[in-house]
């Protein structure tokens, strides 16, 4: 049945290199579960986040905001290791508020990277013909997503810890007093990439095209921002002051503070006028209804 | 006695809208072989395939897919199909190698299988060093072939071929369809590949589905619908009309089509006495070939006298 079998003509001479036909094969081997497929999904997604499996040019933009999200933590350290002085401009507190910029820029250029091109270049026809729910389809995207947000946010602040304890005198207690800080490290860092996550891709998922979802992500960001810095500031009383709970970074942060403690200096967030709880309420909402945006976009898209 | 049938459709209709009917209460049932999906363009050919993936809800009606129902089973037929669409669908910054991998484990092939199963089939579609290039350079008809390599990486039981000659030139077009024709008959896979050329589906397919407006206009074997296009295209620089009046004296039935003289070759192909006429009457001669069957010749049954009528 298989062409395989070898031709025992007598004239056959073998010249070097000859290209044998053994045509398609078929394929026995093991078939994975939707779980497998999800995961192999995530895995794919998360490597295209910072461009890697692409080329070099999809590389600038993730990495070189990686290295700027890196930058005062490893000066932080270097400093410190040099002086041997403890540098307080950044803290764990205000390292992401600090930093929100870079974020926000990286959200940006690479959510459509996530879900865009699948659109733009319609292989997503050929995900939705494969065994694939679309429900997986967005929960790798979504999770791969916010990993990657994740790990640009919590590496730095990582390392910060880390150049912290190296460089204390007393490295085992300040081991011990810096690893207290790391559960508010790692749910600061989860709570900035959630919300980051979940704007990007309600924005993104919506157009195939890469420029307009960048533009409409960045533009989200500024709106949001001024709207609730402009509003916030004249109304400082009555319901206008929840208005401040409108910028995604005032948001989070007050989440964070609500959580974990540690004021950020230059956050809007005042418990005194809008608590601590509106803060967490809210960030929820959000969450919930721009990740209805995203599994609603995906259950209309004809495929 | 008959085992199960590779795609049953039972009153299947397509709506969009009120106003577009795609697929109108359509019954077919199609044997495993070779099928080609017979129509011209907007006859219902795309509905129908992606409905019988479970991409498209029918309005009415119902399709099996290998005893599978589309509208509940959707994921299980689609574990079973490999799906070529006729649209674009290849990114471009991709090597064909890592994209078909890829590909593969959204199948739920392991890491390495896919792999090994990309190279496979990539080989088997005719892409050899090329594959390790970014697939934006490609011709179309290598593009065509990654498409067919991607619907094939799971080893499917049945393939389903959208236009997949669609933007190839001759070449292109006859690799692909002898591509077509050997994964279909040499590997066992099941095949339905939709195309609005008869010629086409002649060349490759054991039956042939046809529908036009979205409604079954035929389900045949193929041998019940050949014999019908035995019509000769002469194509002449000037002087079609003294050509097609010269054939005609030498006994021929000839008919004109805007600048083309047809001519009707039922037994036999009279070559010779075409090529006399035209070095008699001293034309130059820019084409003489076999018609390509089309929809039209198929769908319209006076085709013979048209041609006859001078």
């Amino acid at each position: 049945m298989t062409p395989a079998a070898p031709p025992s003509r007598p004239e056959v001479v073998t010249p070097a290199g000859v290209i044998y036909d053994i045509g398609y094969q078929r394929y026995d081997g093991p078939r994975l579960g939707r779980g497998a497929v999800v995961r192999a999904l995530y895995g794919s997604s998360l490597r295209s986040a910072f461009g890697i499996g692409r080329g070099g040019r999809a590389k600038i933009v993730p990495f070189g905001l990686f290295a700027l999200a890196m930058l005062p933590s490893l000066i932080a350290v270097g400093v410190a290791a040099l002086l041997n002085e403890a540098v307080e401009i950044f803290t764990y507190d205000n390292y992401l508020w600090e930093l929100r910029l870079v974020f926000a820029l990286f959200v940006a250029a690479q959510a459509p990277e996530l879900v865009g091109r699948d659109q733009q270049h319609r292989v997503l026809t050929l995900y939705f013909s494969r065994a694939l729910e679309r429900a997986d389809y967005v929960a790798a995207k979504v999770a791969a997503m916010v990993t990657a947000l994740f790990l640009i946010m919590a590496v730095p602040l990582v390392t910060l810890l880390i150049g912290t304890v190296l460089g204390a005198e007393d490295v085992l207690s300040a081991l011990g007093d810096e690893l207290r800080e790391l559960p508010g490290v790692v749910g600061n860092s989860l709570l900035h990439a959630i919300l980051l996550a979940a704007m990007g891709l309600a924005v993104a998922s919506y157009t195939p095209r890469r420029a307009y979802a960048t533009g409409g992500i960045i533009a989200l960001f500024l709106i949001l921002g001024v709207v609730a810095g402009l509003v916030g500031e004249l109304a400082e009383e009555g319901g206008w002051r929840y208005v401040v709970l409108l910028s995604p970074f005032a948001l989070v942060d007050g989440v964070r503070r609500w959580a974990f403690g540690g004021r950020v200096a230059e956050s809007p967030v005042d418990f005194d006028l809008v608590p601590g709880a509106a803060h967490l309420l809210v960030y929820l909402l959000v969450v919930a209804a721009l990740g209805a945006l995203v599994a609603w976009r995906y259950r209309r898209l004809q495929a | 006695m008959r085992g199960v049938s590779l795609v049953e459709t039972e009153h299947l209709t397509k709506r969009y809208g009120s106003s577009v009917t795609a697929l109108d209460d359509l019954t077919v049932t199609i044997e495993p072989g070779v099928i080609g999906l017979l129509g011209s363009n907007g006859a219902g050919k795309s509905t129908l395939i992606r409905i019988l993936l479970g991409l498209l809800e029918p309005t009415s009606g119902r399709a099996l897919v290998m005893d599978l129902d589309a509208a509940t089973q959707g994921s299980e037929i689609r574990a079973r199909v490999g799906y070529l669409p006729e649209h674009d669908c290849l990114p471009p910054d991709v090597s064909a190698t890592d994209f078909v991998t890829h590909m593969g484990r959204m199948s739920g092939l392991p890491a390495g299988a896919a792999r090994e199963r990309a190279a496979e089939v990539l080989r088997h579609v005719g892409l050899f060093e090329e594959r390790y290039r970014s697939i934006g350079g490609y011709s179309t008809g290598m593009k065509q072939r990654v498409k067919l390599a991607q619907a094939l990486v799971h080893d499917p039981r049945l393939l389903l071929l959208d236009e997949p000659t669609n933007g190839l030139d001759p070449a292109g077009r006859d690799d692909m369809l002898d591509l077509v024709r050997r994964t279909g008959t040499e590997f066992g896979i099941a095949v339905i590949v939709s195309s609005h050329l008869l010629g086409e589906i002649e060349r490759v397919c054991d039956g042939i589905v046809a529908v036009e407006g979205g409604r079954l206009l035929r389900a045949d074997t193929l041998s019940s619908f050949t014999g019908r296009t035995r019509v000769l295209v002469v194509e002449v620089e000037e002087g079609h009309a003294a050509l097609a009046e010269e054939l005609g004296r030498r006994g021929l039935r000839v008919g004109l089509e805007a600048r083309l003289v047809l001519v009707d070759a039922p037994d036999g192909a009279p070559h010779d006495v075409i090529r006399d006429a035209v070095v008699d009457l001293d034309l130059a001669l820019v084409r003489l070939e076999q018609r390509r069957g089309t929809l039209e010749d198929l769908f319209r049954p006076t085709r013979p006298e048209a041609a006859g009528a001078v």
